[in-house]
């Protein structure tokens, strides 16, 4: 048998189930945010962890000349290495239209049946690759623009033009996604490779090490060690790569994008359980009579809170029961979208127990946390005060400078219909506090996303302006200047050409290196680059061993700065270099730019270049493509091998693609936002006009019509709607400089440059007013609705 | 009337008490209210005793200070100063949750305005104060509430939620609750104000039944005519007792101002 006071409480939500069901919703909500971000998190991060060590990663690779079975044999016999493999990594392009190409990266394994390094997972057709044909990395597919059994023509340097029919396909959970990066990865056998017309012999050795995989010390050592046991079998080791172990290519940003979520999603959590304090806050406000009579008749406080407790464990039931498969579905639906993103299958997308055990606790337990402070006090109230709450609230003090700033006001001749909507906006000024905190929260979320969006813009612009060549060309290998030149001068639509030098580099005298920044030895005074310094200067003429690093190449080795030393090895050869200076680079992996004279005396390349960069009399997307065709054809028929030939406009495209699904997750929560914090103002201005019932009683007795209390509402509604938009507004400028900071870095290796929204603050401003007026139209009809005698006789 | 026997509280009712047999002592009694930088002194040094059984009437204009003098002794409400007793318990020296316990077990309040809960049936606001204070056993709640509202004539509303009842009704149906954990004292605030003349002696009639059953009845009113079912009269304006006129025997000894 239920108690008195649980059928009472449950017949209060009854009565007031409009209400209630609004507190469900506001739960709802807050549940759905938790639980899709928290399974997404959770299941992507684990999954991508798991399925990436699931393929046996390499823990290292070493580049080397001359790798013989023999030197191969020996690595595997070594104590401390579990597996070596050999295997080829060649590049080309793969012809995708008439004078359009896509760079080509080739992978060959001596036997990829018995593969058991960097594991891949066939998907399609053929496996392993058929003699004479290729299997394509299944997400490279659609940048190939084939399918398979069909074929497709690989550019080869130094070859004719060869065909390969496309026997399968193939998932390389080891390869950043192929549409991200605009690559295709194909395999073939060695056999196939040296028919392209590539070498046949492997130039890598991938080992795995024994004992922990996951110690980059030990890895490191091990490396070393498996190149001290090459070189005395006379294999020349040029470069030895250890990726941070256990870590998928993209795990940082993976792990910056889950970061972002996660912030977001307590984001969603405070804003709901701010919704539910100010419900619970309106539910008590229409019970406190009651409340007092319930302490007349000797109620203690834990009874009443216990009940009202009750209430809120009752209304959080049927949230959790909405809110969390909501969240589930939104979570497969999101995991989904970014495990295609990044081309791995998230597998098992189960919840362990202990999450789901969180998330319910964390269903349950933060309204309760929410409701805690209303309904204790309302709880506490002794039964004087409650019973002597009238339906009038005055303001809790005259005196002081609010006092004496109504008394000023009440002596100007002003109209007072808005002055009283201004006054009574602040007479509960907790409340307010709250629900303009709500609104302030979804407005700022609203402006640091149209502002994220404008950062991007700038920062993309500044890029433009850094870089001042319109076609970049990378060629297969060095090429006579004067050859390319020629080729080059004859193209049309050419403001200016210059012929570069480029070539890998690693960092220090250390054995093993986990990335290869690109030098690139240019004009000292080249037109072609702006890049922003960030401190020292630009390379000037006549100096020698001074080189210009990128930001992300400083951050990447701290003690590189301007004004210290730098070791580069360069083609197997180690030697010290001057940091000038540190310059800012945007969506480029680190690089470093010294000038054309000194890296082709390092290289021994004088008058050769393999990178040519091309200024086009005309910026519009159709120039840009013909011209880039053009070159192209004109560089193709000199009997120039090119590796990569892209316009800016192009590169500039594949970025904003990317950050689309960031603008999409933005706009989510957006709304999320601008719904809890259109609710929260609805419920306190429901609340402002129960407790003022009696109020609008009196003003109904001497005069009031119903124009003049939908209007008085209505302007308080939109008074606290406007004062939320300031602090919005002074929100939104910090959180954009987060987001720009963390979605900078995921997307463009730099933060982006902060730059507001010109119409975004008016937006928000326009949509808060509305949005206000809205929410406090259904209070102020009721309040209009009441007549003199249900007000003045309210109780 | 006959007064319901309840849980064990008729006896304990009839042996506490003052010494002198009173069961509400108001000693120097000072109310002060504030509202922003005003102060108003509802009470100002209120002296009053009654003893079982008395029905005492506490008349005086719109704020003389009777209802807040009511409220002190319903333990509702705090004096600023001075000192409150009933049934033998000092209410300074109780917190709030204790004095809503003991006010539960010790004092019936009537309201003007009823302030029956309106999601419980009749039945279910008198088996309240029975739950909260766990006065009466489970099983035997409702058939006291019943008997209750047989009492003050109500009983066939029993399972009707208030706002299906006359005034009348409900103020009757207030007056059960009130009995429900068989107080000692019962305190009713304009518990007439809000019903017609038929209804307003009907409920006269009950309180003076349960007084004349022993219960110390302490009743604001405005009503000028109680004479013939009070035992005494106190009067009160601007905060002070200025007159106490007792009516039967029964009440002189009581009436100490």
């Amino acid at each position: 048998m239920l108690s008195m006071r649980r059928r009472k409480m449950l017949r209060d939500l009854w009565l007031q189930r409009g209400r209630a069901a609004l507190v469900v919703l506001a739960m709802t909500l807050g549940v759905f945010g938790v639980v899709w971000i928290s399974s997404s998190s959770a299941v992507l991060s684990r999954e991508l962890r798991a399925q990436y060590l699931a393929t046996d990663p390499a823990s290292a690779t070493i580049i080397a000349s001359g790798l013989t079975q023999d030197a191969v044999a020996d690595v595997r016999a070594m104590p401390r290495v579990a597996a070596a493999e050999t295997a080829s990594t060649v590049t080309g392009r793969v012809r995708v239209g008439p004078s359009d190409y896509v760079p080509l990266r080739l992978f060959s394994r001596s036997d990829f049946s018995a593969s058991t390094i960097a594991k891949l997972n066939p998907q399609e057709g053929a496996w392993p690759p058929p003699p004479g044909e290729v299997v394509i990395e299944r997400a490279a597919m659609r940048v190939a623009k084939t399918q398979v059994g069909a074929t497709i023509e690989l550019d080869v340097p130094g070859r004719a033009p060869r065909t390969l029919r496309v026997a399968g396909t193939v998932h390389d959970l080891g390869q950043a996604p192929a549409r991200q990066d605009g690559l295709v990865y194909g395999y073939v056998t060695p056999e196939t490779l040296s028919q392209l017309g590539y070498a046949p012999q492997p130039t890598e050795l991938r080992i795995v090490v024994a004992g922990d995989r996951l110690d980059a010390a030990h890895i490191g050592t091990v490396a070393g060690a498996v190149a001290d046991r090459l070189r005395a079998r006379g294999v020349q080791p040029t470069a030895v790569f250890t990726p941070t172990p256990g870590e998928h290519p993209h795990q940082s940003q993976m792990d910056s994008l889950l970061w972002l979520q996660q912030s977001f999603g307590a984001l969603a959590l405070i804003l709901s359980g701010l919704l539910v304090a100010t419900l619970m806050a309106a539910l008590l406000a229409a019970q406190r009579r009651q409340i007092g009579a319930l302490k007349a008749v000797g109620a203690r406080t834990s009874q009443i809170a216990g009940s009202y407790a009750g209430m809120v464990t009752v209304l959080a039931v049927p949230a959790l029961l909405i809110g969390w498969p909501l969240g589930r579905l939104a979570a497969t639906g999101y995991i989904e979208a970014v495990s295609a993103i990044l081309n791995f299958d998230a597998g098992d997308t189960r919840l362990s127990g202990w999450l789901i055990a969180g998330q319910v606790a964390v269903g349950l337990a933060v309204p309760l946390l929410a409701a805690a402070w209303p309904v204790l006090r309302a709880a506490r109230a002794t039964a004087a005060e409650a019973m002597r709450d009238h339906g009038v609230t005055a303001p809790t003090s005259s005196a002081g400078s609010r006092g004496r700033f109504a008394a000023w006001l009440s002596g100007r001749r002003l109209p007072r219909l808005p002055l009283m909507a201004a006054r009574n906006a602040f007479r509960r000024r907790g409340r307010v506090a709250v629900t303009m905190t709500a609104l302030a929260l979804g407005g700022a979320t609203f402006i640091a996303a149209l502002n994220l969006s404008t950062s991007l813009s700038t920062t993309m612009d500044g890029q433009a302006d850094a870089l001042r060549y319109d076609i970049g060309i990378n060629l297969a290998r060095p090429y006579p200047a004067d050859q390319i030149n020629a080729a080059v001068r004859g193209v049309p639509d050419i403001a200016k050409a210059e012929t570069w030098l480029s070539t890998q580099v690693t960092v220090g005298d250390t054995p093993t290196a986990t990335l290869t920044p690109t030098i690139y030895g240019v004009p000292v005074d080249t037109p072609m680059l702006a890049l922003p310094v960030l401190s020292g200067r630009w390379l000037v003429p006549g100096e020698t061993g001074a080189i210009v690093v990128s930001h992300n190449l400083a951050e990447a080795f701290p003690a590189v700065r301007a004004g210290s030393d730098i070791q580069l090895n360069i083609n197997g050869q180690l030697g010290t270099w001057q940091v000038v200076g540190v310059v800012r680079q945007v969506a480029a992996p680190p690089a470093a730019w010294t000038s054309y004279d000194n890296l082709a005396s390092t290289t021994g390349g004088a008058a050769t270049t393999n990178a040519v960069r091309v200024q086009t009399t005309s910026q519009d997307a159709n120039t840009l493509t013909a011209t880039r065709r053009a070159l192209d054809d004109a560089l193709t028929a000199a009997g120039v091998d090119i590796a990569a030939n892209q316009n800016t406009i192009e590169t500039q495209q594949v970025l904003r693609d990317h950050i689309l699904v960031i603008a999409t997750f933005l706009g989510l929560m957006t709304l999320l936002s601008v719904l809890i914090g259109g609710l929260g103002l609805a419920t306190t201005m429901a609340i402002n006009v129960i407790e003022r019932t009696r109020e609008i009683g009196i003003l109904r007795a001497v005069g009031a019509t119903t124009a003049t209390l939908l209007t008085l509402v209505v302007v308080e509604g939109s008074i606290v709607g406007a004062l939320s938009w300031l602090a919005a507004v002074a929100l939104a400028v910090p959180a954009s400089v987060v987001f720009g900071q963390i979605i900078g870095g995921v997307l463009l290796e730099t933060p982006l440059d902060f730059a507001m929204s010109g119409w975004g603050p008016f937006a928000w401003l326009a949509i808060v007013i509305v949005f206000s007026g809205l929410a406090s139209l259904a209070p102020a009809r009721r309040a209009a609705a009441l007549t003199v005698r249900d007000t003045l006789t309210y109780q | 009337m006959t007064k319901p026997a309840a849980a064990g509280n008729t006896a304990a009712a009839s042996a506490i008490g003052h010494a002198n047999g009173e069961v509400v002592t108001v000693t120097a009694a000072v109310k002060t209210f504030r509202s922003g930088t005003t102060e108003f002194e509802a009470l100002r040094g209120v002296d009053l005793r009654a003893r079982p059984g008395e029905f005492v009437a506490i008349v005086g204009r719109s704020g003389s200070g009777k209802s807040t003098l009511l409220n002190l002794i319903a333990g509702i409400d705090r004096p600023t100063s001075g000192r409150i007793e009933v049934a033998g318990t000092v209410l300074g020296d109780l917190n709030e949750n204790r004095l809503a316990a003991w006010r539960g077990r010790t004092v019936g309040v009537v309201f003007q305005f009823f302030q029956l809960l309106p999601t419980l049936t009749v039945a279910e606001n008198v088996m309240l104060p029975m739950e909260l204070c766990r006065t009466v056993p489970v099983g035997q709640r409702r058939s006291r509430a019943v008997d209750l509202l047989d009492q003050v004539g109500v009983a066939a509303l029993a399972d009707k939620l208030p706002s299906t009842l006359s005034g009348g009704e409900q103020q009757r149906a207030a007056i059960a609750r009130a009995l429900a954990n068989d107080p000692p004292v019962l305190v009713a605030d304009e518990p007439t104000g809000n019903l017609d003349a038929h209804s307003g002696d009907t409920v006269l009639d009950l309180l003076a039944g349960l007084a004349a059953a022993g219960t110390c009845v302490l009743m604001v009113t405005h009503e000028h005519d109680v004479a013939r079912w009070v035992n005494r009269t106190v009067a009160l304006a601007d905060g002070r007792i200025t007159t106490a006129a007792a009516i039967s025997p029964a009440a002189t000894e009581a009436a100490s101002c």
